[in-house]
């Protein structure tokens, strides 16, 4: 059994911590349980975590902070577990380096499938790769922020992405001048949201060419390679 | 007309104590001409007075011979004076009783008996009748008073004086003594008013800026003590105002916390309920209880939220959202003029407003048609679904906060009654209006104008 992995939750509420660490353990995982930030310490120093589930609102250190000690510590990932919906929680959050937060309530099964998901993209390497490793991805006259997920002009002006595109351009940004197949694109992204592709890549890749090329039918930007797929044909500056 | 009449307190007040104070300034300046005009006539005509009363008794007392000599000899330096059978005054023409009974007077102290004296203004004085007197008067062109005393039987003393000329300048003096005075007390006037406006000026755009959010506003206290004193009570109440929003939000907050919690963790334990059906059914009935919590915390917050304005393309932002929606197979779709339409806006309280009237929409008229339109003033979201629309004199009734048409409390119609509300108060955050109309050719058209 030592091929389970072993998950630490952090929450001080009770009634989360319990049924949440018994749904978790029918699911194949082994699950160590601490009520704050120092029981989560100690679990850390004693223990090999391969992912952390944290509350973020918690009595005395909360779960941002812990985040950031984490991060700074280790390349465990992070999946928070928030009571507040607010954009800036989930900003916040993420900037800190969590992996990927869910909302509370939020559905059992749902969590499973993210903590797969995580532990895939960190399988192997043993570290988190949590997906938007800089704050913003420089590339042609676009600025692909990762905090506010949203695309920004040479203008500053903001242009809204539906999930879908953000999380292509973000396989294309974090793979730049590399020819990416539709099944890698599929794999990356939906490695972070699990909103499903019901649509064709291509129907994205279409979509975002009309956001982002100042001619939609001659792309510049994400170029068409015959029988490979695509590629993001811009230098990329991380920021 | 109405344009000339100013709108605020200080400018009335100052029109109503410029136009008092003129009324009153001219009745004063009018008396006190009229007062001052006797009492310029009384002095000019007292020398004439004087001298006609000593000729009439240097003439009572000179023997008779010499008498006609010194009527002679007074009629010199703008004065004739003649002895007559008849008065020079007709008996009922113009007549100055006040003058007349000063001429009695004065020759009763000079022991002239007079049996009766008349006076009157009008006349030109003769030609002197000495050479010597050709000389021109010392002050020409006075008026001449004629008196007449009659001092024997069928005999008249006449005499013509010329009395000195009114000041000329009397009226011009008083004039400028008014408009003085009054400018004194209307510049008075306009100083307090002024002390009083700019303060209240003040005050008024605090009290409309004021939106809640952030640092309370502070007025200066300035001006009189009692604006003074309101100006520290409005800002008192501002801190106030923003205490009782901070603790609001923490309340709103604590109770978002204290809800989601336990519905975490029933949501969690309904995992393992048998069988499928009633899972799904609880879960069901959690999911609604969360939407519900959630609008009513935006609801609660809408004008305070700390999003930040910034330029946005609410194209793309419309565009994502519809397309968010067609993943999820919903017939859902952006017109496909829409360009471009970069606005200042708080993005994530606008695609809120925008997801919930889609959600209404889809949900009511099956099917979404949005569009992004910019008029003149402002820059329209417009989604028209294909339903059966909304009785016109509920309109207006389904934008207020949990209003439904349906009596089915069910979270398949009913929904939580908030999202028309959320949408109209995300419009009104960004300066803007929710419209709700039925279009001619069927369906809702809900439209977000945003001032551009």
């Amino acid at each position: 059994m030592a091929n389970e992995p072993h998950i630490l939750l952090v929450d001080d509420e009770r009634d989360i911590r319990e049924p949440l660490a018994a749904y978790l353990g029918r699911n194949g995982y082994r699950v160590t349980k601490a009520d704050n930030a120092a029981a989560a310490r100690q679990v850390l120093a004693a223990h090999a975590i391969d992912l952390i589930l944290l509350d973020v609102m918690m009595p005395g250190e909360d779960g941002l902070a812990l985040t950031g000690f984490v991060r700074a510590t280790s390349g465990t990932p992070v999946i928070l577990l928030t009571a507040r919906a607010e954009e800036t929680d989930r900003i916040v959050g993420l900037e800190l380096g969590a992996d990927d937060y869910v909302t509370k309530p939020f559905s059992p099964r749902e969590l499973v499938a993210r903590i797969k998901a995580v532990l895939r993209r960190t399988e192997g390497s043993g570290k988190s790769v949590h997906a938007p490793d800089a704050d913003g991805y420089a590339f042609g006259p676009w600025v692909l922020r990762t905090g506010e997920r949203e695309l920004v002009d040479a203008g500053g002006v903001a242009v809204p992405l539906s999930t879908g595109e953000y999380n292509l351009l973000l396989a294309f940004v974090t793979h730049p001048k590399r020819v990416l197949s539709r099944d890698q694109l599929l794999d990356l992204s939906q490695g972070r949201e699990l909103a499903a592709f019901e649509r064709s890549i291509d129907n994205h890749i279409s979509r975002l060419r009309r956001k982002i090329e100042a001619d939609p039918s001659d792309p510049k930007l994400i170029k068409t390679v015959w029988g490979g797929g695509y590629t993001l044909a811009a230098d990329v500056r991380r920021l | 007309m109405k344009r000339l009449f100013p709108r605020s307190l200080i400018g009335q007040m100052a029109l109503l104590i410029g136009g008092a104070l003129l009324i009153a300034q001219l009745v004063n300046f009018a008396l006190i001409l009229n007062e001052r005009q006797k009492l310029s006539l009384a002095q000019n005509q007292g020398p004439a007075i004087t001298r006609f009363a000593a000729v009439a008794s240097d003439f009572g007392q000179a023997p008779a011979e010499f008498r006609t000599a010194v009527l002679e000899d007074s009629s010199r330096r703008g004065a004739r004076f003649s002895l007559d059978r008849q008065s020079a005054v007709p008996e009922s023409a113009g007549r100055e009783g006040a003058i007349e009974t000063r001429v009695a007077q004065a020759l009763a102290a000079n022991g002239v008996r007079a049996a009766e004296v008349r006076a009157a203004f009008g006349g030109e004085l003769r030609p002197d009748p000495a050479p010597r007197a050709a000389r021109p008067h010392r002050s020409p062109g006075g008026p001449v008073l004629v008196i007449s005393a009659r001092i024997g039987a069928g005999a008249w003393l006449n005499g013509r004086l010329v009395t000195p000329r009114p000041d000329p300048w009397l009226t011009v003096r008083l004039a400028a003594a008014t408009l003085l005075l009054y400018l004194i007390v209307l510049g008075a006037t306009l100083f307090i008013a002024t002390r009083l406006a700019r303060p209240l000026r003040d005050l008024a755009g605090a009290a409309e800026r004021f939106g809640g959010r952030g640092e309370p506003i502070s007025v200066t206290p300035r001006g009189p003590g009692d604006l003074r004193r309101a100006i520290d009570a409005f800002n008192a109440m501002n801190r106030r105002v923003v205490t009782l929003l901070d603790e609001k939000d923490r309340m709103l907050g604590a109770i978002g916390h204290d809800l989601r919690t336990p519905l975490a963790s029933l949501r969690i334990r309904a995992e393992g309920v048998e069988p499928e059906a009633e899972r799904t059914r609880i879960v069901a009935t959690i999911e609604e209880m969360n939407a519900m919590l959630e609008d009513i915390l935006v609801l609660a917050r809408s004008g305070r939220d700390r999003e930040e304005q910034r330029a946005v393309d609410v194209t793309a932002l419309v565009d994502a959202l519809v397309e968010e929606y067609r993943e999820l197979g919903r017939d859902v779709s952006l017109d496909e003029d829409a360009v471009r339409q970069v606005l200042d806006v708080r993005p994530n309280l606008l695609r809120r407003a925008v997801r919930n009237l889609i959600d209404n929409a889809v949900k009511y008229g099956g099917s979404a048609r949005v569009s992004v339109l910019r008029s003149d003033a402002a820059l329209e979201i417009a989604i028209r679904d294909a339903g059966p629309g909304i009785a016109e004199d509920r309109l207006a009734a389904v934008l207020e906060p949990f209003a439904r048409l349906e009596e089915s409390r069910s979270r398949d119609t009913g929904g939580s009654g908030l999202g028309l509300a959320i949408a109209r108060a995300a419009a009104e955050a960004h300066g803007g209006t929710l419209r709700l109309a039925n279009a001619p050719e069927g369906g809702l058209v809900a439209t977000l104008a945003l001032p551009a």
